[in-house]
């Protein structure tokens, strides 16, 4: 069991067939609901532990309150768990409370962070952007540099599916805005490189981590980024959380929402960061949810999971290039997920043959069209995986790809 | 029943009048943003009636097969009795049962179809 605590030395060799993914795989209740489920659409969200589902309840169940409104035992017992969770996300990556912004999703947080630095962009200015984009980080800046006269540099995909972002920053550089880990590619450009040329010319750096923090973490202390969101569905938390970091020296931009509880005087003096930015009511259940779901994914060793991960990824690889027409897109070094395509055979006809075995993979552009344009495809099959994952799930996938070679033969 | 059956892959192997038409009075494309399937639909009209069907198309099985399988039935069609047909009449001709998720793709080339008809419609009226 790699549950800290566990006094037991485990080798790097050794690793993947000592993750105890059967045991970690008793914690979610879905796979006990569906016991022939082969979930590998973890880029896209994550199946949930119970105690996720019951922290949730709880909230429901026991202190059902509104946050910001009420002065009764139950509402100041709310506001008291919307703010402990906020000390505990900030806590684990190395944040200040106050900067840490609860959103819907981590599509939110980076439209909130686009449009905000958004008045701070000038004609001329520049916005870097990778070609690995999710386009939760494309668009956003397509439209601050709409709005600004700024321009958007997209950096091209190279080998391996690296990119240069460093010798596209120069002094018009304002923003750099980057994947920490691509949803299609399972690898990002290298963060501190990037901090290194952007702050000598005085740009922003702002890390989309929705798929990076769950497989390689994210301290904020560590990596001087300006601001990273994420969202809490994909690291076994509900759906409906997203978290945005900003730092302290960027708290003056403009809010994205108006409402209630963003307001400190008519018309327009808002309340401090981060509250200013949380108009409306939370998803405060929600919340419950994915404070219990970080405190799970803590009791793991964040590399080991990675390991483990690693090696499944090396296994479906070797297993998929055996099977004729098959061609990986993501590369050898990909952290949780393999993409590929099946020459001849739509990546829509693929999922479905495999959804039909049981088999629960993505398929289409991945809200990446400017990757998959570069990869020269119109879509793309995804495998992703998460630490419940076994090699099993590896070995229906591949007799589910088999399937469809021999449909489409 | 299986959806990849006999009849559909047939029809993406070998799509019936694929290539559009030269001088053909209606034309459309449409395009299923989920997957990324392309397709365009050329169509050659007289005195009410479709006379000649053509397409092109970069897609999944379902869409190319259901587009092949949807000309075949409309070639000879009046456009009075085409505008008589719905999704769920395109979807039974397939003879497969076409998942939630795949409705799109299998109502592709119907869709597009009715966009050229639309358009040559209104030039028409």
């Amino acid at each position: 069991m790699q549950k800290k605590g566990n006094e037991a030395k485990i080798s790097p060799v050794l690793a993947y067939t000592m993750f105890d993914w059967k045991n970690v795989k008793k914690d979610f209740p879905i796979f006990e609901k569906r016991p022939d489920l082969v979930f590998l659409d973890n880029a896209s969200t994550t199946q949930k532990p119970l105690v996720v589902l019951d922290a949730e309840r709880d909230f429901y169940l026991k202190s059902n309150a509104n946050v910001h409104r009420g002065v009764y035992e139950i509402a100041a017992k709310a506001d008291q768990l919307y703010e402990q969770v906020r000390t505990e996300i900030a806590e684990w990556i190395g944040a200040k409370p106050e900067e840490i912004i609860f959103t819907k999703n981590a599509t939110e947080a980076a439209n909130l962070i686009a449009n905000g630095l958004a008045t701070t962009l000038g004609v001329d200015d520049e916005i870097v952007v990778t070609e690995l984009e999710h386009h939760a980080n494309f668009l956003p800046w397509l439209e601050a540099a709409k709005r600004s006269g700024a321009i958007v540099k997209i950096t091209k995909l190279g080998v391996n599916g690296g990119t240069d972002v460093v010798s596209e920053i120069n002094e018009k550089t304002k923003i750099v805005a980057v994947t920490q880990m691509s949803n299609v590619m399972g690898i990002g450009p290298d963060i501190n490189e990037i901090l290194m040329a952007a702050k000598k010319v005085g740009a922003k750096v702002i890390l989309d981590s929705a798929q990076g923090i769950v497989h390689s973490g994210l301290r904020v202390d560590q990596h001087k980024i300006d601001a990273a969101f994420f969202t809490g569905h994909k690291l076994f938390g509900p759906m409906g959380t997203g978290i945005l970091f900003l730092r302290s020296e960027l708290s003056g931009i403009n809010p994205l929402l108006f409402g209630g509880g963003m307001i400190k005087e008519l018309p327009d003096q808002w309340l401090d960061t981060p509250h200013k930015f949380e108009a409306g009511t939370p998803n405060v259940a929600g919340l419950a949810g994915l404070s219990a779901a970080i405190k799970y994914l803590r009791q793991f060793d964040v590399k080991e999971i990675a390991e483990h991960e690693r090696s499944l990824v090396k296994m479906a690889r070797e297993e998929l290039l055996k099977i004729e027409d098959v061609r990986l897109l993501s590369p050898q070094n990909a952290t949780s997920m393999v993409s590929f395509v099946i020459e001849g055979v739509h990546s829509h006809d693929i999922a479905s043959i495999l959804g039909e075995e049981g088999v629960c993979i993505r398929a289409g552009h991945h809200c990446a069209k400017p990757l998959m344009n570069a990869l020269g495809v119109t879509a793309s099959t995804r495998v992703s995986f998460a630490m419940y994952n076994g090699p099993e799930d590896v070995e229906k996938l591949i007799s589910a790809v088999k399937k469809v070679k021999e449909i489409f033969t | 029943m299986d959806i990849y059956g006999e009849i559909i892959l047939d029809h993406f192997k070998h799509p019936r009048q694929s290539g559009l038409i030269n001088g053909a009075e209606a034309i459309a494309d449409d395009l299923n943003p989920l997957c990324g399937d392309k397709v365009k639909i050329s169509l050659k009209i007289a005195d009410g009636k479709i006379e000649g069907f053509g397409f092109e198309g970069d897609g999944c099985a379902i869409s190319v097969a259901s587009t092949s399988i949807l000309g075949e039935q409309l070639v000879g069609m009046t456009l009075a009795d085409f505008e008589k047909m719905n999704n769920e009449e395109v979807l039974t001709k397939l003879g497969v049962p076409i998942s939630p998720g795949r409705i799109k793709c299998a109502l592709l080339g119907y869709s597009c179809t009715k966009k050229a008809i639309t358009v040559y419609k209104h030039s028409h009226e």
